[in-house]
């Protein structure tokens, strides 16, 4: 028999929109992007594998071991993928780390004579 | 963004006989999770510090002619914008996903995690004392700390290590390896700074309060090799895998069940008393009630420390209200409170004299020897680059 370890945590979870379903969305977005994430890796790995051998093997991918290279590229395709995920507050960010303002840019327009 | 990745501090565990083993896709997911917190503390905090800095608080000096009073007014401001409830909610998220993805893999393997943990434990160099008639304090077992499903209590049968397991593995991801490979720093750091300020100090005996997988104390055992070292905690479960890792590894311990507030150690018993990351998981009550324990425990000359995260006077107000959202959405309910407390006056009150009572900084031995020093702000890591230590003589 499978082993099931209770997984539900104490306490009333805090709300952070104004509407819960907000919260639920995000949370169910972000296990969505998990899975996103595993099946990733299982396709790179099994390109990588294959590209090795010549031929897909169900063990050969189980035992793969990605080096520090590969943790590398996979780490630097993860921080993309989040970022990508995150775009809509990328924008938003970056106008308050400076590197581009609502001021500047309707100076911009103003510069070009829109 | 992402220039300066908290991920690229990632460094892999450090292996040892009671680690929790991932299958290929459960290792992806657990890389996914703490890609995802390294993400928001690289991309999305540093956002979250400037929302406040140029818009929110400017705003608010306009509107009241005066700055935010204290982290309390900083937090009705900020929990108003729609950024920093996007990023308090992905927090949330993130801790949840962590916890989960790391059951997966003690699901699956959780009878050769048992079975490992027996015949590790039968090596015995030190040793393994449960007490199941303990009443296990109720401000511990009543809350999921961290949001870790089961919290330190947990405990699933007469052989369980399911708390240690998801335990050590789920602060490896949290930490994102800044804590070095064997989660080891508060610990390292608070061994380092009492031999080097007491480098003639030679404990015989030396006690951890609330050791949870014993990965704090091992430094200690590294650091005074002819010490006799004991480790206490409340969780059965936590012990039983603290003890077979601490075996695995080769380090002599002695884990007891105990509270920390109420031993079965003779007074005087230890010349050196520790407590890692304790304080802030402990009940306003209870702290006072550790203390005088510690007190009762030390031999004449004995020293304590306790590591934990800075107290709040030593950040501004801002990098309190963000390191204060674990008390509000990390099931920490202890956090923030135990921030504010005088722990010098409380010290004081259970019998330390005041020229012995000192509170310090210690820097981080692990980051200073990798090279990753540098100060963080809240929200991305325990802000500094240091962990507080409350040093105890009596």
């Amino acid at each position: 028999m499978s082993i099931s370890i209770k997984r539900s945590i104490k306490g009333r979870r805090p709300q952070f929109f104004a509407d819960v379903e907000t919260d639920r969305l995000q949370g169910m977005l972000m296990a969505m992007a998990t899975e996103m994430a595993v099946l990733y890796e299982r396709v790179d790995t099994l390109e990588r594998v294959a590209a090795r051998k010549g031929i897909v093997l169900a063990d050969d991918m189980q035992g793969f071991e990605p080096d520090e290279n590969v943790q590398a590229e996979r780490e630097a395709w993860r921080q993309k993928f989040l970022a990508r995920i995150f775009y809509l507050y990328r924008e938003e960010l970056d106008d308050r780390l400076g590197h581009e303002n609502d001021e500047q840019y309707r100076q911009f327009l103003k510069d070009v004579g829109r | 963004m992402g220039s300066q990745s908290n991920a690229f501090f990632a460094v892999p565990q450090g292996p040892h006989g009671m680690l929790v083993e991932a299958d290929r896709d459960e290792r992806a997911r657990q890389d996914f999770v703490r890609s995802f917190k390294a993400f928001i503390q690289s991309d999305i905090v540093p956002g979250i510090h400037a929302t406040y800095h140029h818009e929110v608080k400017p705003l608010h000096e306009q509107r009241a002619g005066h700055p935010p009073r204290d982290r309390h007014e900083i937090r009705q401001l900020m929990t108003q914008h729609p950024l920093f409830r996007n990023y308090a909610s992905l927090q949330r998220v993130s801790q949840e996903l962590l916890w989960d993805v790391v059951l997966d893999s003690i699901e699956r393997t959780l009878p050769d995690l048992v079975a490992r943990a027996r015949s590790q434990g039968k090596r015995m160099q030190g040793s393994l004392t449960l007490n199941p008639k303990l009443s296990l304090p109720k401000y511990a077992v009543g809350v999921d700390i961290h949001c870790m499903p089961g919290g330190y209590g947990g405990e699933g049968g007469p052989d369980d290590v399911t708390a240690g397991a998801l335990y050590d593995r789920g602060v490896y991801l949290y930490a994102l390896g800044m804590m070095g490979p064997m989660n080891d720093d508060i610990g390292g750091s608070a061994a380092k700074f009492v031999r080097d300020r007491f480098p003639d100090f030679k404990p015989r005996r030396i006690l951890d309060l609330g050791c949870t997988v014993g990965h704090s104390t091992l430094p200690f055992v590294d650091a005074f090799p002819q010490a006799e070292v004991h480790a206490i905690d409340i969780g059965p479960s936590l012990l039983r895998y603290a003890h077979a890792r601490a075996e695995s590894l080769g380090k002599r311990v002695h884990f007891s069940q105990q509270d920390a507030a109420a031993t079965n150690f003779p007074d005087g018993h230890f010349d050196l008393i520790t407590s890692s990351i304790l304080f802030h998981e402990t009940s306003a009550k209870a702290l006072p009630a550790i203390l005088r324990e510690t007190w009762r425990l030390l031999a004449p000359g004995g020293i304590a420390v306790h590591g934990d995260l800075p107290p709040f006077w030593a950040m501004d107000e801002f990098n309190q209200f963000m390191l204060d959202c674990e008390t509000w959405y990390n099931n920490e309910p202890y956090w923030g409170a135990m921030r504010e407390v005088d722990q010098v006056a409380l010290s004081i009150k259970a019998g330390f004299a005041a020229e012995n009572v000192e509170f310090c900084m210690a820097p981080s031995a692990y980051r200073a020897a990798a090279g990753h020093d540098r100060n963080f702000e809240a929200g991305e890591f325990a802000p500094g680059n240091a962990w507080q230590v409350l040093v105890t003589r009596k």
